[in-house]
């Protein structure tokens, strides 16, 4: 087997999506980076790029006004990650992979001071700041009352727009509900989304399709539809089918698999590969040293051994889902280098009796803790090493899953690592950056 | 409303009653303050006793363990899987126990085979490589929930009638003597009165309760002992620790699964009883001596039952005798009135035989018991209960129009329409609570977090759920079963809740 030594100025471990936005913001600064990826939690997500969706008082309630929640978060004094950042930071940051993603073909929709709506398979309203251009018709049908029709596809389960129906009637809109076939499966038993939308990369699977959605159109002014729609050209297959059937349509993320959450991951792999960037998804890192100032770390790809060294690092290896924290005798630990996690006392305290309690529950805070830099701090508050940074959601004192803040923290974060990087390599302040004190205890 | 005898309690005990008194001809009308099997019978090991656990301390149990082990393996064989047991002691166990062990089943009269730590070991590849000793014996594993389904439902095939969700509010009374009760109705808050020659209370851990609202009082102990439910199964035989009886024992495998338990905990009431992280870890540490595996294996559900014990002067909950208590309470100067508590599950039929001879004797009926020599009938209700049935039923129907709804016990959609058919003869309203208890959904590795969405939208499809009926199911549904992982959340388990909270709440918002 032959060995291949890589040098880089930052290394990037994970390549969900705080490590692919750090991996873009990298390039964007032109710096030499090397990513390395394994789980990459992107397989499930919905596509929606999550800034703040609750309610700062209750995480139950949702919120669309990301900016109120954000205000009370950084002010309450609990050293959430977004207190370390500014709101041109954070803007800068949801701009610049907005951006990047359009330029891969998936391009997204915002609105600068609110979230807009997005319906799910479940019927209910998912708040969220930067949506798929694919979902934004939802959106506008919500916000001006349009009547609605949702279809769902025979032979694909745990998606039923009679659900869907039922749970949007709640909210005062004018919605009906049909089935219809999927062109060529229509005797194939269970259907699968991944498997329906290269189907729809097909010309003649497209037209049929959009036909039978026309046929049961009726006086529906907007259609839903489960995230089907391709996977590389998503974009043209839902403008042919608009023209097709002459009414707006709009996507309803599914579960697993997520074909959004797959096109992030395709797109964003190819683009960022064409801008330079060294990625190796499916490759797993045991360990990490540090030899005469430089970080090395090895990994397989393919027949070879890697070997890298890197000036910086980048972790982005997640939380429990993307085994970037595990636990161990009841104990938490971060899975790589056993960085301090910060928890709750004891096993018994991780979770609420009820499982949808509206605080959450601890186990979510707890994580990764850094100083303003995103670089993590020990148990005592001092550096592990200058040049080492965390970022996503293994860092501690948020809870994205409650608060609707996953990507805001994945893409944020990121790049404020990335600009510590920078501002390390210059002796130049970057006057953007916040600083902020540092509050060492868990909240 | 009126019968011969009225029978409180729907656990093993009540349904064997009600079954042994349909076979004698009596009329009977059960009634159970919430579902079937809401007790202990619904929270043990499923463990089908040889009696050589209690050879030591309860010699006259071991031997009735060992005669109704051998009777119904005869009369429900759809209810048991005959899988055998081992006795295995380990490095520093007491010698002295082991050596006696032998002799005291010979003189329960149990088999009891002493086999060579290599032949246990091919048995058993998941004993731990320190075992020292170990005994062959007839240990089975039983199905509870089958076994109280099938005893009903041959009940109701023989006149007896059963009234879910009713609570016995009071008793109704001349003087001292007992005609009747006056029930609340949960499902519709009506209250139902029935009069009845014979009053039993089989009500298990709720025995005293009960007794005091007919006047009576029953000095009970509550001990509640906590198990866990590996994702797989572990064992094909029933592994038991070879000691005086104690703590985490016995390993039991039970269709797709192995539970291993037990604790005893003394409780002082019977409100929200619930596993908790410190029996968790404990029952672990003591299973790895036996079976190592254990410490690392992936587990999906923990659960606690609570022992109905009939006190006695200054024990704790493990030496109380596991013995029945059948009481007459015209020694407490109340007429018509039997309270029958404390036991286990695989005494059951011996037990509803002995109150169903008092009640006989009681209502001047000189019938005699036909449940040691009519075999159990298997039941259509207890159909999709069967671990694995559902997945013979599926694969030889290789219907690929009927999808799984749910793919850890491979329940599909034609099943679950068909249990909702069930629901709604039996006059009530199917939800997904309701299709839990008539089949395996939700008791795999998924613990209902992937198919309850599944099965939720094809009952809107299908127009079961309207509105937020669906939604509110769910929570309701994986409420129920959070309380089974939520101390056990801690290894591998871990992954799975945070994409499980990912979707449900971070997608879904529920």
């Amino acid at each position: 087997m032959d060995t291949k030594i890589i040098k880089c100025q930052v290394g990037i471990i994970g390549a969900g999506l705080a490590g692919l936005a750090s991996t873009l913001f990298c390039l964007n600064k032109g710096l030499d980076t090397l990513t390395v990826g394994d789980v990459s939690e992107l397989g499930f997500a919905s596509g929606c790029l999550d800034f703040y969706g609750a309610d700062k008082k209750d995480l139950s309630v949702s919120s669309n006004s990301p900016w109120a929640g954000f205000e009370s978060l950084v002010n309450s004094g609990l050293s959430h990650p977004y207190s370390f950042l500014s709101p041109s930071n954070i803007e800068a940051s949801f701009d610049g992979f907005s951006s990047f993603m359009t330029s891969v073909g998936l391009p997204y929709c915002n609105e600068k001071d609110r979230n807009q709506l997005v319906i799910t398979p479940a019927g209910t309203l998912k708040p969220s700041w930067y949506i798929p251009a694919g979902m934004k018709a939802a959106d506008v049908a919500v916000t001006e009352k349009k009547k609605i029709l949702i279809l769902d596809i025979n032979g694909l389960k745990g998606f039923s727009s009679a659900m869907i129906m039922e749970n949007l009637k709640r909210y005062g809109l004018d919605v009906f509900s049909d089935s219809i076939k999927f062109p060529g499966r229509e005797n194939s038993g269970e259907l699968n989304c991944e498997m329906m939308a290269r189907d729809l990369e097909m010309d003649n699977v497209i037209d049929a399709f959009a036909q039978n959605i026309l046929e049961k159109a009726g006086d529906a002014e907007v259609i839903g539809l489960p995230a089907i729609l391709g996977i590389y050209r998503s974009e043209s297959l839902r403008k042919k089918i608009v023209n097709i059937i002459g009414r707006d349509i709009f996507e309803i993320p599914t579960f697993s698999p997520s074909v959004p959450g797959l096109r992030i991951k395709e797109l964003a792999f190819d683009g960022l590969s064409r801008k330079g960037g060294k990625l190796f998804l499916k490759s797993h890192i045991d360990e990490i040293e540090q030899l005469n100032g430089k970080f090395v770390f090895r990994f397989q790809s393919g027949q070879r051994n890697c070997i890298v060294e890197a000036e910086n690092i980048i972790m982005a290896t997640g939380r429990f889902f993307g085994r970037g924290l595990k636990s161990e005798n009841s104990r938490i630990v971060e899975s790589l280098i056993g960085l301090y996690v910060s928890q709750p006392e004891n096993r018994g305290n991780w979770f609420s009796d009820n499982f949808f309690d509206k605080c959450g529950h601890s186990i979510n805070k707890a994580g990764v803790l850094t100083d303003s830099y995103f670089r993590p701090l020990n148990n005592a508050g001092s550096l592990f090493n200058e040049n080492f940074y965390t970022v996503g959601s293994i860092l501690g004192n948020q809870d994205w899953k409650r608060e609707k803040s996953g990507a805001g923290i994945a893409i944020s974060t990121a790049y404020s690592a990335v600009q510590s990087i920078c501002m390390q390599a210059s002796p130049f302040i970057d006057s953007e950056h916040k600083l902020s004190n540092v509050n060492k205890t868990a909240a | 409303m009126y019968t011969d005898v009225l029978i409180i309690g729907g656990g093993a005990t009540g349904t064997g009653i009600v079954r042994d008194l349909s076979l004698r001809g009596i009329s009977c009308i059960l009634v159970e303050q919430n579902d079937i099997n809401a007790g202990a019978t619904g929270a043990n090991h499923g463990l089908l006793h040889s009696g050589a656990r209690y050879v030591a301390k309860d010699i006259e149990a071991a031997r009735e363990c060992h005669f109704e082990n051998h009777l119904l393996k005869q009369m429900a064989p759809q209810c048991i899987e005959e899988t055998g047991g081992l006795f295995v002691a380990v490095k520093g166990d007491d010698e002295k126990y082991i050596a006696d062990f032998p002799v005291m089943c010979q003189t329960a009269g149990l088999p009891c085979e002493d086999i060579s730590i290599d032949e246990a070991m091919a048995l058993e590849p998941s004993l731990s490589k320190d075992i020292i000793a170990a005994y062959r014996v007839n240990d089975a594993s039983i199905d509870p929930f089958k076994l109280s389904i099938d005893n009903l439902s041959d009940a109701v095939t023989h006149g007896a009638k059963i009234l879910r969700h009713h609570e016995v509010t009071c008793f109704l009374k001349k003087g001292s003597i007992i005609y009747g009760v006056e029930l609340f109705n949960h499902s519709n808050g009506k209250k139902v009165i029935v009069k009845a020659s014979e009053v039993i209370n089989a009500t298990g851990a709720w025995a005293d309760i009960v007794a005091a609202r007919a006047g009576v009082g029953v000095d009970m102990l509550y001990s509640k002992g906590s198990l866990l439910v590996t994702s797989s199964r572990l064992n094909s035989m029933v592994i038991n620790r070879l000691r005086q009886a104690a703590d985490a024992d016995i390993l039991v495998p039970g269709g797709t699964v192995s539970i291993i338990g037990t604790t005893s905990v003394t409780l002082d009431s019977l409100d929200d009883i619930r596993p908790t992280s410190q029996e968790v870890d404990y029952v672990i540490a003591e299973g790895s001596v036996m079976v190592p595996e254990l410490s690392t294996c992936r587990y999906i559900r923990a659960y606690s039952g609570v022992r109905p014990l009939v006190h006695n002067i200054g024990a704790d909950g493990r030496t109380v005798s596991r013995n029945y208590s059948l009481i007459d309470h015209e020694s407490d100067g109340i007429e018509n009135f039997i309270t029958i508590t404390g036991g286990k599950l695989s005494t059951y039929r011996l037990m509803a035989e002995k109150t169903s001879d008092l009640v006989c004797k009681k209502l001047n009926n000189d019938s005699f018991c036909l449940t040691d020599k009519t075999p159990l009938p298997e039941s259509d209700m207890g159909r999709w209960v069967e671990p694995g049935k559902s997945s013979k039923y599926w694969f030889m129907n290789k219907d690929s129009s009927d999808t799984l709804l749910c793919e850890c016990e491979m329940v599909s959609k034609s099943m679950v329409d068909s249990i909702v058919d069930c629901i709604r003869v039996e006059g009530k309203n199917p939800d997904l609570k309701e299709i839990g208890l008539r089949s395996r959904v939700g008791k795999g590795p998924c613990q209902g977090f992937f198919c309850s969405f599944r099965i939720a939208s094809h009952l809107y499809d299908t127009g079961v759920f309207v509105e937020d009926q669906g939604l509110s199911g769910i929570k309701d549904f994986i409420g129920e079963r959070w309380k089974g992982l939520k101390p056990l959340v801690r290894q591998d388990e871990l992954v799975q809740t945070d994409l499980q909270e990912a979707f449900l709440c971070g997608l879904l918002g529920l």
